[in-house]
């Protein structure tokens, strides 16, 4: 990729970042907690935008955010009150820039007038505020003007004398002039004037100096500060005199930090706005590198754990330098992959500042009031796994909103406040996310979930089901209680791909319910998905990793709990629940696995398809982290299993997965109900049998 | 193999006199600033006028802008001529946005 194509994958990088920032400002100016520090910084949003957009001749995004830009300008300057309706027009310019972002990096160009009736909400405001603006916009310069030879500007024009002296050392910060002269002529018409003064011959000239200065001529109908921001970021690598030809011109301003900076910006902003190269605390990563050593810090802990096996029998008083090296290296090496991991490591804020234009939006569809309120939003995950959430967390909320919360005449009528509220939080536990989605409406309506339920198949016509039973049903493929489908919900197809997609990730789903209270999904989450903590069991002199997450509990049965089905599916009874075996060695063909789980052990794990799922093993050689590698990059997907890893003897051990295990084990589970349907059968058979031998 | 090398060669100038061409590569950005003086020297060296071939350029920045009116100017001192030939869009604008209009007596020369 060549430095401009760099330079633009940067700013499309910056771009999205920015309109995040934007979605969230634009929030907080429809609560009463904004202040002024709240429209600079979506002001220094849509100006970032636009000054990258002049960079690179995205002529209609220049255009419409310099449209925007102008309405932001007064609004902060109090010219402008901050009323709903003008909210709401920000929002619908939000989109548009947006849209136009996405068509930019696309290499397209938004349809003849697309945005323009955006941008005419945006004018027609400003105009109100200033009338004369619309005579001078009327007769400004196009933004997307071409670069002119300095012909006379037309009346109304203000005329600006511009000097422009870069020091030497401009290039290597990354400053380019064209790029400075290109977004300057977006203003209006523009001459330029060289000096090659300074220039020297070939043989002495440094390439990597700046030599040439200029005098521009901008005739545009603009403030002097518009002019000032297109220099803001090169103030101090430049020597810069901005006048106004105007007989009623104020003096010559020298910009100098302080004077570059728009009025209404606070001085703590004044790094940002000057471009001052102080104080970076920040540098941007291209994803491949990271990537490239969270792998390599992988092998380093395989290769770790490999050298500290092999060094277990080592008798430790008479090799203690060696030993106390390799503690050493096993310390570092832990501490290295933690910091690595931290790389990648984002806040989920950029998940979540999506949801207040979410529940706004969709409250405004189905006529209810809704407050969110939203708290751990710097929580840090893994970018992986922050990539993954979204969907997730929108479809809860979708839910929440859809089916939880009741309209502002039901809620009344229940005695609860007109406005509902739905709260999205998230925290670090045990080690992993939980994010919980919660809401005060009138939670779920069993005796419609069960009917629904029934209908459809999910659930037996005989079966009994228990309310925790009941409200998980929700997430049951193809389950829906919405009579009509709507742009909303009804159609199905998402809580069950909610569950499908957390467990993917390695998570877990909950819900809880309290009928007119309301409803609170759980989701736990790992931090990362590029190591798991996993337990190490053997079969048939094998070995294979478990994910913890999955285990519920371990135990060795009694074999008086061990009973088999006609059809043959052996359950183990636990606690006076039955429940279905998964004999691994069995499922991999393995020879010299035990067979009976009463001399082995059973591992429970929890299955979505299948319910709660007893893994016979031959034993347990304990808990460890390890490096997941994909089989897919590396070999071909196997059935059962969802990965791999290399464990201390260097040997590749196969990560189970248990839902995969459970469909491919040989053994005939059928669905999660027919197990339940065949687990409760037996228990009310054997409950028959110790009747009857009870009474004999 | 497509490189980002200056191609420095033996030409016929336009005006007659045997001089050294040089074909600009695609990109002329800083990192290639110092490249581009190097093939520049060499082939002014020889004597005579220098002829530039633009066609291939796809973006040009600052320093190699003022690496091409270094040579200009090194040239013109000897009553030596630069001309460009097959100068795109991209090269032509990116002089004249900086009211550099040099490049127009310099493609008038063809």
């Amino acid at each position: 990729m060549d430095d401009f194509e760099q330079f633009k994958s940067t700013f499309f990088a910056e771009c999205s970042e920015l309109l995040a920032d934007l979605e969230n400002d634009l929030e907080l100016l429809q609560g009463e907690f904004y202040d002024k520090e709240t429209l600079n910084s979506i002001f220094r949003a849509v100006h970032s935008i636009k000054a990258g957009a002049g960079a690179f001749q995205f002529k209609a995004l220049v255009k419409f955010s310099h449209a925007f830009e102008a309405l932001l300008d007064l609004l902060r300057n109090d010219e402008i009150p901050v009323v709903e309706a003008v909210v709401t027009v920000l929002f619908h310019a939000s989109d548009v820039l947006a849209q136009m972002i996405e068509l930019a990096r696309d290499g397209q160009e938004p349809e003849s007038g697309y945005g323009a009736e955006t941008l005419a909400e945006l004018d027609a405001i400003r105009f109100t505020a200033r009338p004369a603006d619309a005579a001078a916009s009327a007769n400004a310069a196009s933004p997307d003007a071409a670069l002119s030879n300095g012909e006379d500007a037309p009346d109304g024009m203000t005329t600006f004398l511009i000097k422009f002296l870069p020091r030497a050392e401009m290039f290597q910060h990354a400053n380019e002039p064209l790029l400075l002269v290109r977004e300057m002529a977006q203003l209006g018409q523009l001459s330029a004037t060289p000096s090659l003064d300074r220039l020297p011959d070939l043989d002495t000239i440094d390439p990597e100096q700046a030599y040439l200065s200029w005098d521009f001529v901008l005739k545009a109908a603009c403030s002097i500060q518009d002019v000032e921001e297109v220099f803001e970021f090169v103030v101090d690598d430049a020597e810069l005199t901005i006048e106004i030809e105007k007989s009623e011109a104020p003096a010559a301003i020298e910009v100098t930090e302080e004077s570059a900076l728009p009025a209404g910006v606070e001085s703590k902003n004044a790094d940002t706005r000057s471009g001052r190269p102080a104080q970076v605390s920040s540098i941007r990563v291209d994803l491949d590198r990271i990537d490239r050593l969270v792998n390599m810090v992988g092998e380093l802990v395989i290769t770790q754990s490999m050298l500290s096996q092999q060094t277990n029998d080592m008798p430790e008083e008479r090799f203690v330098p060696v030993v106390r090296g390799l503690e050493e290296l096993a310390l570092h090496t832990r501490e290295l992959q933690e910091s690595v991991m931290a790389i990648r490591m984002q806040p989920v804020k950029s998940v979540f500042a999506r949801m207040p234009r979410l529940v706004r939006e969709l409250a405004t569809q189905l006529s209810k009031k809704v407050r969110l309120e939203i708290s751990g939003e710097n929580t840090e995950v893994d970018k992986t796994v922050v990539e993954e959430i979204s969907d997730p967390i929108t479809h809860m909320i979708r839910n929440s909103l859809d089916h939880g919360l009741e309209t502002p005449e039901e809620r009344i009528a229940a005695g609860k406040p007109e406005e509902g509220v739905i709260t999205l939080s998230a925290e670090h536990r045990s080690g992993r996310i939980l994010i919980v989605i919660r809401d005060d409406g009138k939670g779920i309506n069993r005796e419609v979930v069960l009917r629904k339920a029934r209908e459809r198949g999910i659930v037996a016509p005989e079966q009994n089901l228990s309310n925790e039973e009941i409200d998980n049903l929700i997430f049951a493929a193809g389950f829906s209680t919405a009579d009509a489908v709507t742009d909303v919900s009804g159609r199905g197809v998402g809580m069950d791909v909610v569950k499908r997609n957390v467990q993917s990730l390695g998570g877990r789903i909950n819900i809880q319910s309290t009928p007119g209270a309301g409803t609170s999904f759980t989701m736990m989450l790992p931090l990362t998905l590029a190591v798991m903590d996993g337990m190490i069991v053997a079969v048939g002199g094998e070995k294979y990793v478990l994910p913890i997450t999955a285990i519920v509990e371990c135990l060795r049965p009694q074999r008086e709990a061990l009973s088999r089905l006609p059809n043959g599916l052996e359950l183990v009874q636990v606690r006076g629940e039955y429940i279905p075996l998964v004999y691994l060695c069995r499922a991999f063909r393995l020879n010299g696995g035990i067979q009976n789980p009463s001399e082995g052990l059973v591992v429970l794990v929890d299955s979505d398809r299948f319910g709660r799922i007893g893994i016979v093993v031959d034993e347990l050689l304990g808990q460890q982290q390890v490096v997941i590698k994909s089989l897919e990059a590396n070999y071909d997907p196997v059935p059962g299993l969802s990965g791999a890893t290399i464990l201390g003897n260097g040997r590749v051990a196969a990560i189970l997965d248990v839902e995969g295990l459970c469909e491919d084990s040989g053994t005939d589970l059928g669905s999660a109900a027919s197990i339940q349907g065949a687990s409760r059968a037996h228990e009310v058979a054997t409950s028959q049998n110790e009747t009857r031998e009870a009474s004999q | 193999m497509e490189t980002n090398e200056a191609a420095v060669s033996a030409a016929d100038t336009p005006s007659g006199i045997q001089g050294h061409a040089v074909d600009l590569p695609s990109f002329l950005d800083l990192g290639y600033a110092g490249e581009l003086k190097s093939a520049l020297q060499e082939a002014m060296r020889p004597g005579g006028d220098l002829t530039i071939n633009g066609a291939a350029v796809e973006s040009i920045t600052s320093p190699c802008i003022q690496v091409l009116l270094a040579a200009e100017k090194t040239l013109s001192g000897y009553g030596r001529s630069l001309n460009l030939i097959e100068a795109p869009p991209v090269l032509t604008s990116a002089f004249t946005d900086l009211g550099l209009n040099h490049i127009q007596g310099w493609s008038n020369t063809q």
